[in-house]
């Protein structure tokens, strides 16, 4: 076990003994459960020397090899970065949560269930295999979707919650889909092996696995036209919006566009599909901002409108426009994180988060006051915070871009839009007169409330006189691992250029917007009034056509009757097997009988019988018997062609088929023909053509053979390598171990549904 | 049912088959035999006991509910599986001790696969015998 493995297993351990831990007593203190991602983000930065040394780390460990499936992670600059971030706002986060969460029920849930997130977080940044990749990705899903509905009593938590489980999820089953497509051209799984063989796969393949790919990062991204579950998800408690759908998650979609951007960037419409979604997202998502008047809200619409913006940049695709990315994407989880901690300890104090009621503020929480403006004026992009850095080299992608003019134009107007969304979120309430609250007096956050905004307030303004250093250290190297190395380092201050003149232009209007906001408002108001139309409600009505459908089909297909149950599944199974025997067309006709003894027409005699006679007995007690006489003659062909393992398994199989059957029937009421006479006859045929059909398939099956068979190999295998002379015993234990596995999965998964089948039924009588 | 020969020949019976399937399940890899072989057989000898006593001695007499022995096993089934990645190969690579050899019984092979299939041993009875319970309690 080595650390980048460790780093990713900390915080699960610790939800694992946060779990034991709360069943057994009520932990008071709750700050030490910070202490799991602050130990995996120590054990982060402990990498860096090596990683200097290196370039990156790289840890394997085999999985199932045959399948190109392992557990194989790669610590490079970017994912260092992104683990950072997600184990350093993890930390905050936590002890923010502290504060907040008090008092909730089932506080231990919370934290458990986030723990899980962080550690697959970390997963997706560190996996070097896709597969494993995409593992961690649900895994983000499935957490985001419990986090989102923790107050399960309120319905539209509930709602909000399975709509971004089915959008994401959805989402990763297509990414899934793109990785699988993927990694078969290539013949592997692992990014970097990929990288180095891009020249050689097929453009074709390419594009169906870019646009995969675009569906799973544009929907956990929250991209044009799939961004309407973020501003939903904010009925999550806040910590986890501050934490899972601004800094890290939503950014997971995106960091695989940055992943993956150096194997599709020679697709034309790779990279205009991410201009083009980045570029509208970013432009609406800061328009839709100005339609709502509650601060989280806000703030999702402002980090929809963000996460445009690093689409986009992936989309020019060149050296500066994805160091500028990289930039953008640590400056916005500084800031939002933290704009968004205020806006919980300001609906934790006030009791609302309409900006209508919210007022001057300051006097009343002064720190949170201050932590706020610091990240507003990130945002906003004013110097010198980070936020500057970051848009100022954005207005230069631009203006080396392809589009020069007409992105420029989208991307200052958005800007205008976010510094109007920022201020608002970030001064507006707090400045101005102080207003009476219903809530009780109001005063100053707790302390660990406290912490997290304002450390990640102040790094926002330090990393802004840092530019250099940063990117000397961290931005140039994770540029590179990237595929698009960038010589120079990112300044502050580059003297008076374009993209300066046009920063001042965008502060200028947004200050400007900002003045008029009360008349904005005002005018946003009338057109919410009249309505409008949301990609939400073609959602809705997509979810609602489709369990219509579903129920109309279980009506149809799953409609309580055995037989017509049995009808379906046989018709099936010969529709498919009447396609194999039409493609292949050399049936044997003529059967060899020599050389079979006469006892085996004894054999088949009984068998046939029996069957027969438990098809017209009139009593279900002799039906089943000559069933169970069928069932042990089938034994003895067993032995005779010499698979003693298999005619065990049959004759105690058959016992316990025949003891089960009685132990049912000694319950039902008398047997009597509930079908006509017409219906029996045509489900004699329909045996009949089953039954011939089955015939046909198995002598086909002996007449082909297209390979040497693999028993053959096996039985060559199985002593030298599984140690056994039993084949069937070492292909169950370890040639095809897996395979069984899921077999007894499957066992134990039939036993839980029975069970719950008959205390069912069983309380149905009851009541 | 009350039936005194029942009760008495599966009283002796379920303990020859207890011994027999033991046998199975450790020789199943060279002979005929194996966990599934083995877990069908003690299933046999509980249904045995259920046809001869009714279903209230089955379910005193396991050690564990059915359905945990379920979960029991595949969790078994499913540790010795994951075990070869700590000493640093694949997925379910078979183990091996070296051979050794005890008092009565010789040289012993003993390796991961005996212990999956002990897991498989475990998940099948538990299987069985939770839906022989479960349709003895539905009416």
């Amino acid at each position: 076990m080595t650390t980048l493995t460790a780093i990713v297993l900390v915080p699960l351990f610790g939800a694992f003994f946060i779990a034991c831990l709360s069943s057994k007593t009520d932990v008071r203190n709750k700050y030490f459960f910070a202490l799991f991602p602050f130990l995996s983000f120590l054990l982060l930065l402990g990498q860096m020397p090596l990683l200097e040394e290196n370039g990156f780390i790289n840890e394997k460990i085999s999985w199932y090899t045959s399948l190109g499936i392992s557990a194989s992670f790669t610590l490079d600059y970017f994912s260092l970065i992104m683990g950072l971030l997600v184990t350093g706002i993890g930390t905050l986060v936590l002890i923010y949560a502290h504060g907040y969460m008090k008092g909730s029920p089932h506080v231990d849930r919370f934290y458990v269930t986030i723990l899980i997130f962080m550690a697959a977080m970390l997963g997706v940044v560190l996996s070097e295999n896709l597969l494993l990749l995409f593992v961690f990705w649900e895994l983000t899903t499935i957490t985001s979707y419990l986090l989102v509905g923790y107050n399960h009593e309120n319905e539209s938590a509930r709602k909000s919650a399975q709509q971004a489980l089915l959008v994401t999820g959805i989402g990763g089953l297509v990414l899934l889909a793109g990785i699988l497509v993927l990694g078969g051209e290539a013949g592997t799984y692992e990014i970097s092996a990929i990288k180095e063989k891009i020249g050689e796969l097929d453009k074709t393949v390419l594009n169906v696995a870019a646009g995969l790919f675009l569906v799973g990062c544009f929907t956990k991204s929250a991209q044009f036209p799939f961004h309407f579950w973020l501003p939903n998800a904010m009925a999550a408690p806040t910590p986890v919006s501050s934490y899972l759908h601004s800094a890290t998650m939503v950014k997971a979609g995106v960091y695989l566009i940055y992943r993956m951007n150096e194997v599709f960037i020679d697709l034309s419409y790779w990279t205009s599909s991410l201009l083009m979604a980045g570029s509208l997202t970013m432009f609406f998502g800061a328009l839709c901002g100005l339609f709502y008047r509650d601060l989280k809200k806000i703030l999702a619409y402002s980090t929809i409108s963000v996460l445009g913006a690093l689409t986009y940049l992936a989309g020019i695709g060149s050296e500066l426009s994805m160091i500028t990315g990289i930039a953008v994407l640590i400056g916005h989880a500084f800031y939002k994180a933290t704009l968004f901690m205020v806006a919980g300890s300001v609906d934790h104090e006030a009791g609302t988060r309409e900006i209508y009621k919210l007022s001057g503020l300051r006097k009343a929480m002064p720190y949170t006051s201050i932590a706020a403006l610091l990240a507003c004026l990130s945002q906003a992009g004013i110097p010198p915070f980070f936020g500057f850095v970051g848009k100022e080299y954005m207005y230069k992608s631009n203006l080396y871009s392809d589009y020069p003019v007409l992105l420029s134009i989208i991307i200052v107007s958005a800007s205008v839009l976010l510094i109007l969304l920022a201020l608002t979120c970030g001064l507006h309430i707090f400045s101005g007169k102080e207003v009476k609250y219903e809530s009780k007096h109001i005063h100053e956050a707790p302390i660990s409330m406290l912490i997290g905004p304002l450390v990640l307030a102040t790094l926002g303004l330090i990393t802004g006189f840092i530019p250099g250093w940063l990117s000397e250290n961290f931005l140039k190297g994770a540029a590179a691992n990237l595929g698009f190395g960038y010589e120079k380092n990112l300044y502050l201050w580059e003297g008076v250029n374009t993209a300066l003149i046009l920063s001042i232009v965008t502060v200028a209007l947004g200050a400007l917007c900002y003045w008029k906001r009360q008349n904005l408002w005002v005018i946003t108001d009338k057109i919410i009034a009249k309505g409008g139309f949301r990609f939400e409600k073609l959602f809705a009505f997509g979810l609602n056509s489709f369990v219509n459908f579903s129920k109309f089909q279980t009506r149809v297909i799953q409609n309580g009757s055995l037989k017509s149950y049995l009808l379906i599944s046989v018709t099936g199974f010969l529709i498919l097997l009447s396609g194999s025997l039409i493609y292949v067309d050399d049936i044997p006709y003529s059967v060899d009988f020599s050389g079979i003894p006469f006892y085996h027409l004894l054999l088949v005699i009984v068998m046939a019988g029996s069957a027969l006679f438990a098809a017209f007995s009139k009593s279900l007690v002799f039906s089943i018997i000559s069933l169970g006489i069928l069932g042990f003659s089938l034994p003895v062909i067993y032995m005779y062609y010499g698979a003693p393992d298999l005619a065990i398994t049959q004759i105690l199989v058959e016992t316990l088929t025949v003891v089960m059957f009685m132990a049912v029937v000694y319950k039902l009421p008398a047997f009597k023909w509930r079908n006509s006479f017409a219906q029996r006859v045509a489900d004699f045929a329909f045996a009949s053509i089953a039954g011939f059909m089955v015939t046909l398939l198995i002598l086909k099956a002996q007449a082909l053979q297209f390979d040497d068979p693999v028993s053959e190999k096996m039985n060559d295998l199985s002593y030298l390598e599984a140690k056994g002379k039993n084949i069937v015993n070492v292909i169950l234990v370890d040639f095809r171990a897996l395979d069984t596995l899921g077999e007894v999965t499957v066992l134990l998964i039939a036993v839980i549904g029975g069970a719950i089948l008959v205390k069912r039924s069983s309380k149905g009588e009851e009541a | 049912m009350n039936s005194i020969l029942l009760q008495i020949t599966s009283s002796y019976l379920k303990y020859i088959l207890f011994v027999l399937a033991f046998w199975f399940l450790l020789k199943g890899h060279n002979k005929p035999g194996g966990g599934f072989i083995a877990g069908l057989l003690v299933s046999s000898a509980f249904i045995l006991e259920m046809l001869a006593f009714g279903i209230s001695k089955v379910r005193n007499g396991m050690f564990l509910r059915p359905l945990n022995m379920a979960v029991v096993g595949i969790t078994i089934a499913l540790f010795f599986a994951v075990l070869p990645i700590f000493f640093g190969y694949p997925f379910f690579q078979g183990l091996w001790l070296p051979d050794f050899t005890l008092p009565f019984l010789g040289t012993l092979h003993v390796g991961t696969p005996l212990f999956f299939d002990l897991g498989v041993f475990m998940a099948v009875i538990g299987f069985v015998v939770s839906v022989i319970v479960d349709l003895e309690k539905a009416e």
